[in-house]
């Protein structure tokens, strides 16, 4: 390659009018070139120059911003290597495995329902009823809907039945043993039901639906801590 | 296109640890940076300032970023944010600070303004320099010059200004490249150790 196409090159991936390839090849020349580079930044200052922007200079002693901010980064460390299929992955592939995972967490949450609506018979709802300090607590430790990374290290808000927290995943006062259990899979179920398919999330809604319950008998609003860990 | 591809392309060095790549970020887009920030802070050497410190917040961001948006519409966030914060604590600072939020969008005289900051000699090397950069521009036969305008003082890409000037895109990019090759010629011949000269990357 000559010089000249060089510089066009170069010209061309300043204006982002490179394609992919051509412009990692490029900046990779850029990067090793000192004369490249001064080029960059002349190219630079031509724009700022016709867009009537401040010429950054060295002044008063000083260096240039562009030094400054070069001169500050040198205490900096140098950012960790990233994946880039991790950094810059299509959409659709992470689409892909968001779906995945929906499916799979809500065939296990309708897999739970059922059976839930199964203890629900007069039998067995007297056993559960008998034993609601013991069951609910860990009924609501488990329907705590698991938070992003962002907010993973910050303590988890109470859902305990005892506890103070008002929250639409656990109801403030079991009514019955049924709707006591019921309601917070429903709320989990609708709490998760961004990463499951509209099918999953119709049929798991619809098994939660076919009982006599109504959930929202059974919800309080939804504390700020809970809203943001989940959006 | 637009700058997108290039700019994630050095990006993803700086993502992948080279420092070097960031720089060449903070010289193509610091003129607009300072000029976006002196809508907030007026005085030159405050914007300046405060850029460097949203270049750096930048750097230290980066491994968040994920290319969602533009690089230059995630550092305009940055710089904007860093410029509201500096004004906050300089109105809690007991020095008197002029400030008026009425007018933060229009256009001021930064040449006038960077008087109180520059010293002569680089006023005159900037002066020197519109002077060429100008001069050169309207030397410039009439289908480059008309290319490097829409492409630098409308922000046009190269496929939008081919359907403008009513020709390939490859005509357009050579276009633009011959007129920034014909002033660089003038541009290089003014200074000598002065704007854009070869700096040592780190």
């Amino acid at each position: 390659m000559n010089e000249t196409e060089r510089d066009s090159q170069l010209s061309a991936l300043f204006d982002g009018e490179l394609e992919a390839d051509p412009a990692a090849l490029v900046t990779r020349r850029l990067l090793k070139d000192p004369a490249l580079r001064a080029t960059w930044g002349r190219y630079a200052l031509i724009g700022a120059v016709l867009r009537q922007e401040p010429l950054l200079q060295p002044a008063g002693g000083r260096a240039d911003l562009a030094d400054r901010v070069r001169q500050s980064l040198l205490a900096e460390p140098a950012l960790a290597p990233v994946a880039q299929t991790q950094v810059f992955a299509p959409q659709r592939a992470s689409s892909w495995r968001r779906a995945l995972t929906g499916v799979a967490l809500a065939a296990s949450v309708a897999t739970v329902a059922v059976l839930a609506m199964r203890w629900q018979t007069p039998a067995a709802t007297a056993p559960l009823a008998a034993q609601p300090s013991e069951f609910s607590p860990v009924v609501a430790a488990n329907v705590t809907p698991p938070q992003s990374s962002r907010v993973q290290s910050e303590p988890p808000v109470s859902t305990s039945v005892a506890g103070t927290a008002h929250s639409y995943t656990t109801p403030r006062q079991a009514q019955s043993g049924s709707a006591h259990l019921a309601a917070p899979l429903f709320n989990y179920v609708v709490a998760h039901s961004d990463y499951a398919s509209p099918g999953v999330r119709l049929s798991s809604l619809s098994a939660q639906m076919s009982g006599s319950i109504d959930p929202a008998e059974n919800t309080v609003p939804m504390t700020k801590d809970e809203v943001g860990a989940r959006h | 296109m637009s700058d997108d591809v290039s700019d994630l392309v050095l990006v993803q060095r700086v993502q992948a640890g080279e420092k070097a790549a960031f720089n060449l970020l903070v010289r193509k887009y610091q003129h607009r940076v300072v000029k976006l920030v002196m809508r907030y802070t007026r005085q030159p050497a405050d914007a300046e300032d405060v850029a460097q410190e949203a270049f750096i917040k930048a750097y230290r961001a980066l491994p968040q970023f994920r290319g969602e948006s533009a690089f230059y519409t995630w550092l305009y966030r940055i710089a904007i944010n860093t410029a509201k914060n500096a004004i906050v604590s300089r109105a809690r600072s007991p020095v008197e600070y002029d400030l008026d939020l009425q007018n933060t969008e229009e256009t001021y005289d930064l040449q006038s303004r960077l008087a109180d900051h520059d010293t002569p000699e680089a006023l005159v090397l900037a002066e020197e320099i519109r002077t060429v950069v100008h001069q050169a521009l309207e030397a410039l036969p009439a289908d480059l010059r008309t290319a490097i305008v829409l492409r630098e003082l409308d922000g046009q890409s190269y496929e939008a200004i081919a359907a403008t000037m009513d020709c390939p895109v490859g005509t357009v990019r050579s276009r633009i490249f011959r007129a920034r090759e014909a002033i660089d010629r003038r541009l290089s011949q003014v200074f000598d150790g002065g704007l854009g000269r070869v700096e040592e990357l780190a």
